[in-house]
């Protein structure tokens, strides 16, 4: 009797493990399928708008689900060993070519509404963030990334040697020029401020000569920031701009395409707030691209990470 | 086995211990419940029915584990400590039986604890008339006591071996850990080092009572359950009842 009892006991334990087995979720998850097949979908609207050789559909793209990575281009997906052991949304070198890494939508999207729920908590407010986080907001972080993969295929080289050239390391090092020679320099943190509010109105007025008067002031004030901090800094700051700022304006165009002007506007063009670190580039950047697209729309066709975007607007706003 | 069960749990009802416990529950979901204009989901103060349910429901589920905790914390070792237990021995019943009714009076009282709590969140449903959430009470209850299994349970095998209070002390522990489990899940792959290597080693152990508190509440609102996430739970329990198999008391 008791060796039925034991039997039976073990039978429940088997049932039971295998029903937890049979019932998991494994593989690419639908959102993550759905996040990839939307962007891509976007590829040929996106393509119109300039960027013609930038093709995500050729990349490699990695979703890091806390575990394991899930390897998507076109319909293979594979799985692999993660390339990183943590949340984050970046580009790496993978057996010879540059992949997109993405966290699972899911775990960016707690990762998201747990770090707004915690800001909301130093803030003083009792505010429970859910829905900071949407999946088209990741589909437009996909084609982010994508672009710096593109960046890195085709310049690689050039930015490493500029980089030589300049005196700086790796990308920690723009980091820390950035906090200890930008933002510690009260001065170039009110230029800063100044440039990025010309730009703002310089975008947001329709009229055309006041536009481009709005941007050469930008640019003088462009060329004091570079007077005052030297070759390193501008070199950094003009990379920043190029690299990420032209990567955001991708990001936010994707998004545009997906939820409407008033949800861009809402999401990208809000009022700017001076913060230390490398951020603020992003949104410089993002803006001299849209004024370039008034400009001269033609810009993309010159598109080289190590050019400078002050550089393309000089010569948008040349009589 | 029940008869030892069915006299430990009439004993707790004679004791009035667990309406005392449960009072406290239900003052502390008060306390907690009022002044919730302050608090907001995304930006809006929770006053509708939906998010104001979210939050009690997800309360419950804890004041309900951390119950379960308290409720079986000294069942095992006052029982030894009185000398009942050889009242037992002499009947030749095993300790294994013994152990086990023990520990299903616990559960049984745990889970009374967490019904009397649902019974005050049924008041609520009426009260706003949302009828459509009632019809799925009894389910979603059976649900949520899967969590109130695995902390009694739990509670109850670590007090044979253990002294109370540090069989209390994983109890709450692991409560803790079951109920953050979502958002300690997210944290891990933030954190590194070793924080990160123990952080995700106790939750590939722990059962995510938050996760399965959710089934619950989406069976509630006629959304998708996900029974993989139940069903870990009842396989947490499945494993911890081994232990009363394996661990003994000396004494006997």
């Amino acid at each position: 009797m008791r060796i039925v009892k034991k039997i039976g006991y073990g039978i429940v334990g088997v049932l039971l493990a295998a029903s937890v087995a049979l019932t998991g979720t494994y593989g690419l998850s639908k959102v993550d399928r759905e996040v990839y097949d939307t962007a891509m979908e976007l590829e040929e609207q996106m393509q119109k708008k300039g960027f013609l050789a930038f093709t995500p559909s050729k990349m490699k793209v990695r979703f890091f689900n806390g575990k394991e990575d899930y390897v998507v281009r076109g319909n293979v997906v594979t799985k692999e060993e993660a390339a990183f052991d943590t949340f984050v949304g970046t580009t790496s070198k993978i057996d010879g070519d540059y992949q997109v890494i993405l966290p699972a939508y899911e775990n960016f999207s707690d990762m998201f509404a747990l770090l707004d729920t915690a800001q909301n908590a130093a803030e003083g407010e009792a505010n429970f963030a859910e829905d900071t986080y949407s999946i088209n907001a990741h589909v437009a972080t996909l084609w982010h990334e994508a672009f710096h993969a593109w960046q890195m295929t085709n310049w690689e080289k050039e930015v490493n040697e500029k980089c030589k050239e300049a005196g700086l390391g790796s990308e920690e090092t723009i980091d820390e020029i950035v906090l200890s020679e930008v933002d510690s320099d009260k001065e170039l943190v009110v230029l800063f401020s100044e440039e990025m509010e010309l730009l703002m109105n310089a975008y947001e007025t329709e009229n055309q000569e006041e536009k481009k008067h709005l941007v050469t002031e930008a640019l003088a004030i462009s060329d004091k920031r570079e007077a005052q901090a030297g070759r390193k800094v501008t070199y950094a700051e003009n990379y920043l701009e190029m690299t990420e700022g032209s990567a955001r304006y991708v990001e936010a165009e994707v998004y545009r395409l997906l939820e409407g002007e008033m949800a861009w506007q809402k999401a990208y063009l809000g009022a700017f707030i001076y913060r230390n670190g490398t951020e603020k580039y992003y949104t410089m950047g993002m803006y001299k691209c849209l004024l370039l697209d008034e400009l001269m729309p033609e810009w993309k066709e010159y598109y080289c990470v190590t050019d400078s975007l002050d550089d393309y607007l000089r010569n948008a706003v040349k009589e | 086995m029940w008869v030892i069960m069915e006299n430990a749990f009439k004993e707790r009802m004679r004791r009035k211990e667990l309406y005392i416990v449960v009072g406290i529950g239900i003052f502390i979901l008060l306390l907690c419940g009022s002044g919730t204009g302050t608090i907001t989901i995304d930006g809006e103060p929770i006053t509708s029915f939906d998010n104001m349910f979210m939050v009690l429901h997800t309360m419950m589920n804890a004041v309900g584990c951390i119950l379960a905790v308290v409720l079986s914390i000294r069942t095992i070792p006052n029982e030894y400590e009185r000398r009942n237990s050889h009242l037992i021995w002499v009947r030749g019943i095993s300790q294994t039986t013994y152990h086990a009714g023990l520990t299903l009076a616990n559960i049984f009282s745990a889970m009374m604890a967490m019904g009397i709590l649902y019974l005050a969140l049924a008041g609520y449903i009426v009260i706003n008339s949302r009828m459509d959430y009632l019809a799925c009470m009894i389910p979603a209850f059976l649900i949520v006591c899967v969590n109130v299994a695995v902390a009694s349970i739990l509670t109850s095998v670590l007090s044979i071996k253990l002294p109370g209070m540090v069989a209390g002390m994983i109890g709450f522990v692991v409560v803790f850990v079951g109920i953050l489990h979502g958002v300690l899940d997210v944290y891990k792959n933030i954190a590194g080092g070793v924080a990160g290597i123990v952080l995700r080693g106790l939750l590939m152990m722990l059962p995510d009572m938050n996760g399965i508190q959710a089934q619950a509440q989406n069976l509630m609102a006629r959304k998708t359950v996900n029974v993989h996430v139940i069903l870990v739970g009842v396989l947490a329990i499945y494993v911890i009842s081994i232990g009363l198999f394996v661990c003994k008391k000396k004494e006997a």
